[in-house]
């Protein structure tokens, strides 16, 4: 695994987890931290130890969003540079094969409220913080896929006003999926990971793409993929072994009751 | 970086030349052809000394198709590999960041037409013969590509039958856009991709994302969008330096535009 300078990586168990590192900066993003988010998902992508990811900061904070540092350009090619680091990075979540999940404390703004955004699922722990506070200075979130996780109603709230909220009215608009209860944020979130990972890569894969994918069709193209896919796996002789031991488990446990 | 056996790879004034040749196979895209190519196009993404990509085969033929031997011999497993990899393969030239120019000789079956309909565009030799010829196997070709490209009647068609239609036709239809004499296509071709790679990579890969993007938004989401890359552009160093350069040319009476009217 390659040395990251603001970021750690773990994998273990089918769950990677990538820690934002830049204690000094309250884990501000910048370009460097955008290109080596990239560089960690793309790493894992064909990595079948790793059926799930984990994207977090600590216990206590996320981000503080865009390291306004960064936006100071010397050169035309460092500002290029930071909209290719940023328009990859962030692709690389809406595009990430695995699923993954954000675990975000206290502070969560701008860039930083964006990668939650960009994961699958959120977790956060009781003092999470979120918003678009870019916006009072013209700065534009990205509004979808926003819009398709809390509506547009909460979208055009959040995002015209810039204010900031709180992990339980994020909780309650749909922003995030969960609280963890103080302090075991990473552990909460690795439940979940854990659980995700243990129905197997390649199922973790092929239920992220349906998921991504149908929601870009029409329903009724989206149920004939569905049940495409439903006769797909039905073919597939590691999914019908799998099948088969659970029913052989069931078997054996009616016949011993 | 990886070894490329079965390609036959150059960079030339802006194009990567991505040659198929596994002539044994008559290029037909097995595993080690699947794996190199994916690599290859990787590799050029993000290479500024690529802004267009050719892909060719040679005057004779471009490129037979899914390798029928190796989903014949296979067990269920390496099938369900190999069409993960196929799809792999897909997604790199359907979704490919810089323009793409494909160039096909002699028949093109199946996957092999599949693969030049998801380039940008297209030139046909005129020995060329295209068809979705899956369905005779009982699979099916890639329809999405074939209906971008023609009107549903006929995309149906070709999707039904799987009946060969010769460069002539391809034309007419708009499947290919332009057919050229037998043993000029390479010339041809890499002319074109020339003429694409003259933009550079800068512009190349933001002027192929209106190209993806634009055409799946509704009208009005795509003025909006297409303009916001416009005031985009106007703030570069390369549109300083290009409307200066046009400017001087103007006044001069020089155009590339009108030089290559008078010319073709």
């Amino acid at each position: 695994m390659a040395d990251f300078k603001t970021l750690r990586t773990t994998a273990e168990n089918g769950v990677g987890t990538i820690f934002l590192d830049r204690p000094e900066k309250r884990n501000a993003l910048s370009t460097e931290l955008f290109e080596e988010l990239a560089e960690a998902l793309q790493a894992w992508r064909r990595d079948d130890r790793v059926a799930c990811v984990i994207v977090t900061g600590t216990e206590q904070l996320f981000s503080a969003g865009l390291d306004l540092e960064t936006m100071n350009w010397a050169t035309e090619a460092d500002r290029l540079r930071w909209y290719d680091a940023t328009y990859y990075g962030y692709l690389e979540l809406l595009e990430y094969p695995k699923p993954t999940i954000a675990a975000v404390a206290g502070a969560t703004f701008g860039g930083g409220c964006d990668i939650a955004v960009f994961c699958d699922i959120r977790v956060s722990s009781p003092d999470g913080r979120f918003g678009f506070p870019q916006v009072r200075f013209g700065l534009t979130p990205f509004v979808d896929p926003l819009q398709r996780i809390i509506g547009q109603s909460q979208a055009k709230l959040l995002v015209l006003t810039g204010r900031r909220i709180d992990a339980t009215e994020a909780l309650r608009i749909g922003l995030i999926d969960q609280i963890a209860p103080e302090g075991k944020l990473h552990e909460t979130a690795r439940g979940i990971a854990d659980e995700i990972a243990s129905t197997g890569v390649a199922t973790a894969v092929r239920c992220t793409e349906m998921l991504r994918r149908s929601s870009a069709m029409d329903p009724m193209a989206a149920y004939v993929y569905g049940h495409v896919q439903y006769r797909d796996v039905h073919w597939n002789p590691e999914i019908v072994a799998r099948v088969s031991a659970a029913r052989t488990k069931v078997q054996t446990r009616t016949k011993n009751a | 970086m990886t070894d490329f056996p079965h390609l036959l790879l150059s960079v030339e004034d802006g194009v990567g030349i991505l040659q198929l040749h596994h002539p044994e196979k008559r290029n037909a895209l097995g595993w080690e052809l699947h794996e190199e190519i994916i690599a290859a196009l990787a590799a050029w993404a993000e290479d500024d000394a690529v802004s267009c990509v050719l892909v060719i085969g040679n005057e004779e033929y471009f490129c037979a198709g899914w390798r029928l031997d190796v989903l014949n011999e296979s067990d269920a497993d390496a099938r369900r590999r190999f069409t993960d990899l196929a799809l792999k393969l897909m997604k790199a030239f359907y979704d490919y960041p810089k323009p793409m120019v494909a160039a096909v000789a002699g028949v093109a079956p199946g996957y092999g037409m599949d693969v030049s309909n998801m380039c940008d565009i297209t030139l046909a030799s005129e020995n060329a013969h295209f068809g979705s010829t899956q369905v005779k196997y009982a699979m099916n070709g890639f329809y999405h590509g074939m209906v971008q490209r023609l009107g549903t009647q006929r995309a149906r068609r070709l999707f039904f039958t799987g009946d060969p239609i010769d460069a002539k036709e391809a034309l007419r239809v708009g499947l290919v856009d332009d057919v050229v004499p037998v043993g000029s296509l390479r010339a041809t071709a890499l002319k074109l991709a020339k003429q694409i790679a003259e933009m550079g990579p800068e512009l190349a890969v933001v002027l192929k994302g209106v190209a993806l993007r634009s055409g799946n938004m509704d009208h009005l989401s795509a003025l909006a969008f297409e303009l916001s890359v416009t005031q985009d552009l106007l703030q570069r160093g390369i549109f300083k330096e290009r409307i200066r350069v046009g400017n001087e040319r103007l006044k001069a009476k020089e155009s590339k535009a009108v030089e290559r009217l008078t010319k073709s």
